[in-house]
């Protein structure tokens, strides 16, 4: 064998640490294998033989037949219980198994942002957790249990048959050897068409999907037989590899099948032969075709699981590289937590760039504890990304951003989190109920749940719905309008009641009379409380104790809305033009 | 707790109203004996009786030369080996080369028997699974292209993963049942009956003993199945919640940690997690539980003719070698009646995924929408009744114009019960006219356009083009005379050529170059590695969005429509680009009748008329420098697009 860093077992070392705890179980049903076994290809076959036999030269009465038969049934039902006990606790242990490393796989990626894993794909994450896992598991479980089975079973049996008749056992190692051969030896083009099949169903797929989805032009178009005619071509592709695939399972099948004739044909022929020469009775001939049944399957199963080591090893593989993603935001060293939280913030000359692309360039800003800041722009001018710094969703320079005098990198992460509340851009609500939704930071009375609706103006629609607080949201519950979902998000916010309030964009959706009753609600909700709203309108902004309008990253304009409005710049046309999209509306 | 059990499947876009919930795959279970669905899957494979019935005869063929194994045992038994050891005990004189040439043909027989069925074994591979194969390939074209001719109003309602979803995984399902399930289960059901036959024929008083059993082990076997299939379908369900809940978890992964929801989520997804493992061990258990006892039963079957067979044995009703074969027929009844309650499942799911099929299918293709032309023109007078009918104006059977005249009179149209996008709204644009149509966001622009495509069709009112009731022309008509490029543009993961032809066989690589040509696109796209055979990715993602607006152009002009419509792109382009799409529009639209749906400036500059909708009317119309002077909507517009574009 290889060192232990290159042996078969190396792709799984992260594996192998959640099996220490299933290891008790899981041994305890590697050992009913030998009692299982045992009984299966040798107990009981030697009392079927003698009682055969026994029939068969009239040494035995027809009562100590029957209780010959009652002593196979009484083995029978121990091998049963062993057989089970075999399966319930190894495929047990590989379940707990995968249950370990599944929680583990999920508190890791807890620790990541959707920035960290942002090169991998959810659906990756998804099949990874349950088709690569499973893989493993497998490995663990069942296939092992059925080549350690193989491995009592078959010695055991070809014993079996020397101690009968040692010329028959060696005629029979052959079907045997083929048998194994024949299942290696198909399982590769097997394994390869299969896979070119999927893959014709991946395309066929595609192509539905595309045109589906693209349906308008395709009948603007007029191309729907041309669009056939494709599909038409693939799914002939894919037929072919499904005939092959079926021809190659046919022939497998078939020669499995014609190496147990062989197999039964050496025992009619040989047996035959031996039981006229009166070498062996009719008993020994039964129990011979008996062990060739028996001891087939494990046999196939020895060739059937050398094919699951090769999907397990890239499986494991693939979920180390899971694991071997670092999160970007991380504790500090030796954080510090400010004498006194007040929700004083400061932003200290920060330039900002993502991927080497500027978006903020020497931004400072003060928000005195208890006031409210708005800050506005156009599209693209790092108002968001001036959000998620600040709330620390990504780490900005050292000794950029202070709360309180202290650095928002060295504060504890927890603690920030607890202090700074963001109603995010994206308002992204879970499909548990509204006031699990609203609860999100803690458990919250119902009260607390309530105002929080209330300042948010989402209260009377959450009271209109069938189960009120209690209805669910998402695919099986009631689907939010936008503005509903932003101003569920908001009372999200405002329940976990943080020093330092960053709403992001958050009444976009929102009509402007409800948004009139929103911000009459924040008012008297920011009040004692430092607060930044990000918003390109200007009624959202009238909140605001002091506006900052940013451009190209940079601070443009600073001052109360009246100042902005009398400077005539970037501030004064957005006021303008919002003025006329509401003429419009109301006409 | 009532989580979703719903499987995870990204989904791209929120559901529209009154979506089908597609993300149950896994429907309640439908009753296998549905005869009208039955009746339809006969009906599929019914022009393959000849493969059918050949396979019922290899089957059967199959069956019998199986069941000549233990016979041969008999004649083994009861023949050389009994007269072998009756010549011992008599001590007489023993023909040994004589028996042992019996046995060799008794053996000659038996290789011949079972080499003739392993010949059939892969024939009837083959023959099921060419029929199979063939049913489900014809059924999922004729899905395909199905799907294709439904309204768009189906697509509006269906998500396309949900449809996709018929298309493949469910139509493979069937194959499986075609393939597999109806063959294999006649042949289990056949086996057990003959095998019982012939237990009865070769020792009645023997078969007494397996035949009372057998039913119990079936009842057992049925019981275990059923059970196991009940707990396999709950951890389906729990991984499905599983599943959900780590999709949502990855998505709102953000949201999670800025309210510090990780150790409370993280012990949520154990619970979930433990849910399933507990599901997962309950399916264990069954299992695990479920062959054992079926191979005890089957022991206990096969001690119990032991005990019964020595007694007839001992009498001398029933010889040595029929007891050895009845031995070994029993072997060959336990298989099919161990699997053949999961055969039946298989077929359940086939039928489920089979309901799913034909209700598609069943779903009304858009040309069933398409009315009778009224007979005569004072039918179509009728109709046009309160509209501008024109003296000379075309109205049925004249041939097409190539600058037609539209009308829209007093049309009418909401989505499902929405609420009003159109109302009553009339107007028309003559032939060759190009005319802008502007309006605030929702003001049912594209809703517009989409009623002349025959997309949707007016609840109240007509849509006409020459006169004619464009609900009275077949869709491909109407869509042959139309060009359209919409606001989204979508291209196929295909070559730029074959994204331009659009599958039309008569233009020659010399028109697609042209048509590139005249829109500006030819420059970009020589310059891209492969030029005109450039493959592009899933909707056209290695190109930038201003250039897929060329090809799109280039698309609509390869076409050489009578009738343009073009919804305007939002997105902006870089100032060169600009200029290229600007050119191309105009190109696009010279002696065409054009209905331009306006977001650029110089386009509706450009037009001969501007409509100006709003809240599903038609709030102003006339030309650029006229609405101006109105000072009405089309003045705040405009201004609020100069302020948008400053």
């Amino acid at each position: 064998m290889t060192s232990p860093s290159r042996g078969p077992l190396a792709p799984f070392a992260r594996a192998l640490q959640y099996f220490p705890p299933v290891r008790g179980r899981w041994a305890k049903g590697m050992w009913l294998i030998l009692p299982g076994s045992l009984i299966e290809i040798v107990a009981i076959p030697l009392a079927v033989r003698h009682a055969v036999n026994g029939l068969q030269d009239g040494t035995m009465t027809v009562a100590d037949v029957g209780f010959w038969g009652a002593v196979v049934v009484a083995l029978a039902l121990v091998k049963a219980a062993a057989k089970f006990g075999m399966r319930w606790y190894v495929t047990g242990a590989s379940r707990e198994f995968e249950k370990l490393y599944r929680q583990d796989l999920f508190d890791h990626l807890l620790k990541l942002s959707p920035r960290d894993i942002a090169h991998v794909r959810t659906g990756d994450i998804m099949s990874r957790s349950v088709s690569d896992l499973e893989a493993v598991r497998m490995l663990l479980g069942p296939s092992v249990m059925y080549v350690a089975q193989a491995i009592v079973i078959v010695p055991a049996g070809i014993i079996m048959m020397l101690y009968l008749d040692w010329r028959l056992a060696l005629l029979m190692l052959v079907p045997f050897v083929a048998l194994a051969a024949i299942v290696k030896g198909m399982a590769k083009p097997t394994q390869h068409w299969s896979q070119v099949s999927q893959e014709h169903l991946a395309d066929l797929s595609t192509v539905a999907q595309e045109n589906f989805a693209g349906v308008r032009v395709v009948k603007a178009f007029a191309r729907e037989l041309v669009a056939s005619d494709a599909f038409r071509a693939m799914g002939q592709a894919f037929m072919k590899a499904n005939l092959k695939l079926a021809t190659l399972r046919g022939f497998t099948s078939a020669s499995i099948q014609v190496v147990k004739d062989v197999g039964v044909l050496v025992i009619l022929l040989v047996g035959g032969i031996q039981m006229v020469h009166g070498d062996i009775a009719v008993g020994d001939f039964l129990v011979f075709f008996d062990i060739l049944n028996r001891a087939m399957w494990p046999m196939i199963a020895i060739g059937w699981m050398l094919g699951l080591y090769t999907r397990a090893r890239s499986g494991a593989e693939r979920l180390d590289t899971l694991f071997e993603i670092e999160p970007g935001v991380t504790d500090a060293a030796d954080p510090i937590l400010p004498p006194r939280r007040r929700g004083d913030l400061e932003v200290r000359d920060l330039t900002f760039a993502w991927d080497s692309v500027p978006v903020l360039q020497n931004v400072s800003l003060r928000v005195p504890a208890g006031t409210v800041l708005g800050i506005t722009g156009r599209t693209g001018c790092g108002k968001s990304t001036l959000a998620q710094l600040i709330t620390r969703q990504v780490d900005p320079p050292a000794g950029t951003v202070m709360l309180d005098g202290v650095d928002i990198r060295n504060w504890p992460l927890s603690e920030l989190r607890r202090s700074v509340g963001i109603v995010p851009q994206d308002t992204f609500l879970f499909s548990e109920s509204i006031a699990d939704n609203i609860a999100f930071s803690g458990e919250l009375a119902q009260e607390d749940v309530e105002a929080a609706a209330r300042v948010a103006f989402v209260h009377q629609d959450i009271e209109g719905f069938p189960d009120g607080y209690d209805t669910e949201l998402g695919e099986r519950g009631v689907t939010l309008s936008g503005g509903q979902r932003q101003r569920t998000a908001i009372a999200r916010t405002l329940a976990a009641d943080s020093e330092v309030l960053v709403l992001d964009d958050c009444l976009s959706a929102v009509d402007s009379v409800t948004e009139r009753a929103i911000l009459e609600g924040l008012r008297e909700a920011f009040a004692g409380k430092t607060a930044v709203i990000i918003s390109h309108r200007v009624a959202a902004l009238s909140l605001a104790d002091r506006i900052v309008v940013l451009d190209e990253g940079r601070v443009a304009e600073e001052g109360t809305h009246d100042e902005l409005v009398e400077l005539g710049g970037l501030y004064a046309d957005i006021q303008r033009r919002q003025d006329l999209e509401a003429e419009i509306e109301a006409l | 707790m009532t989580t979703t059990d719903t499987p995870a499947q990204p989904k791209k876009t929120p559901s529209p109203r009154g979506m089908r919930d597609s993300h149950v795959q896994e429907h309640a279970p439908g009753s296998v004996l549905d005869r009208r669905l039955l009746r339809r899957l006969i009906g599929l494979a019914r022009p393959h009786s000849r493969a059918l019935a050949l396979a019922v005869v290899v089957l059967i063929g199959s069956l019998v030369l199986r069941l000549i194994g233990p016979k041969i045992v008999q004649a083994l038994i009861d023949g050389p080996v009994t007269e072998a050891n009756a010549a011992r005990e008599a001590g007489a004189a023993l023909d040994v080369e004589g028996l042992i040439g019996q046995i060799w043909v008794l053996a000659g027989i038996f290789a011949v028997a079972h080499l003739g069925r392993a010949v059939l074994l892969v024939a009837k591979e083959l023959v099921l699974n060419r029929m199979g194969q063939q049913i489900v390939f014809d059924l999922r074209n004729r899905l395909f292209g199905h799907v294709l001719r439904l309204p768009v109003s189906w697509f509006d309602k269906h998500h396309v993963g949900w449809t996709v979803t018929r298309t493949t995984s469910d139509v493979d399902a069937l194959s499986e049942m075609f393939t597999t399930g109806v063959a294999t289960i006649a042949y289990d059901i056949l086996c057990i009956v003959v095998i019982i036959a012939l237990l009865f024929y070769e020792a009645p008083q023997l078969a007494v003993v397996p035949v009372l059993i057998l039913p119990v082990m079936m009842a057992v076997s049925f019981r275990f199945r059923l059970n196991a299939r009940l707990a396999f379908r709950a951890t389906r369900a729990s991984l499905s919640r599983l599943n959900a809940f780590l999709q949502e978890r990855l998505v709102g992964l953000d949201v999670v940690r800025l309210f510090r929801r990780e150790p409370r989520t993280s012990r949520r997804f154990d619970e979930l997690n433990t849910k399933y493992y507990e599901d997962n061990m309950k399916t264990v258990k069954h299992f695990s539980l479920f062959f054992p006892t079926v191979d005890t039963l089957s022991i206990f079957v096969k001690m119990a003719t032991l005990a019964w067979g020595a007694k007839l044995l001992v009498d001398g009703t029933v010889s040595l070698g029929t007891f050895t074969a009845f031995w070994l027929w029993l072997e060959f009844v336990f298989e099919p009646i161990r699997e053949l309650a999961e055969r039946y499942n298989v077929l359940q799911s086939a039928m489920a995924a089979a309901e799913r099929v034909f209700g598609v299918l069943d779903a009304q293709q858009e040309t069933a929408l398409t009315l009778a032309a009224p007979a005569a023109a004072a039918g179509a007078a009728s109709l046009t009744v309160g509209g501008k009918s024109q003296p000379g104006e075309t109205i049925e059977g004249a041939s097409p114009t190539k600058t037609p005249r539209l009308a829209f009179e007093d049309v009418v149209f909401h989505y499902g019960d929405g609420p009003v996008v159109l109302d009553h709204i009339t107007f028309d644009v003559q032939p060759g006219e190009r005319v802008a149509i502007v309006g605030h966001t929702g003001a049912g622009k594209t809703t517009l356009v989409s009623l002349l495509t025959r997309f949707h069709e007016a609840l109240t009112g007509t849509v006409r083009i020459d006169g004619r009731d464009v609900r009275t022309i077949p869709h491909e008509e109407v869509r042959e005379r139309i060009a359209m490029v919409q606001q989204d543009v979508f291209l196929f993961s295909d070559t730029i050529a074959a994204n331009i032809r659009m599958g039309d066989t008569s233009l020659t690589d010399a028109d697609i170059e042209h048509a590139a040509k005249s829109v500006r696109a030819h420059d970009f796209i020589v310059k891209l590695p492969k030029g005109y055979a450039t493959k592009l990715n899933e909707r056209g993602t290695n190109l930038s969005s201003g250039q897929r607006q060329l090809i799109a152009f280039a698309r609509a002009l390869a076409a050489d429509p009578d009738i343009l419509v073009l919804d305007e792109a939002t997105s902006s382009v870089d100032s060169e680009t600009e200029a290229a799409i600007e050119e191309a529009t105009q190109t696009l639209t010279s002696e065409r009748t054009c209905l331009m749906i306006a977001h650029r400036l110089s386009t509706v500059v450009s037009a001969d008329r501007i409509l100006v909708l709003h809240k599903g009317v038609v709030h102003e119309q006339g030309t650029h420098e006229a609405l101006l002077a109105e000072r009405g909507l089309y003045y705040k517009l405009y201004h609020l697009h100069l302020a948008q574009s400053s």
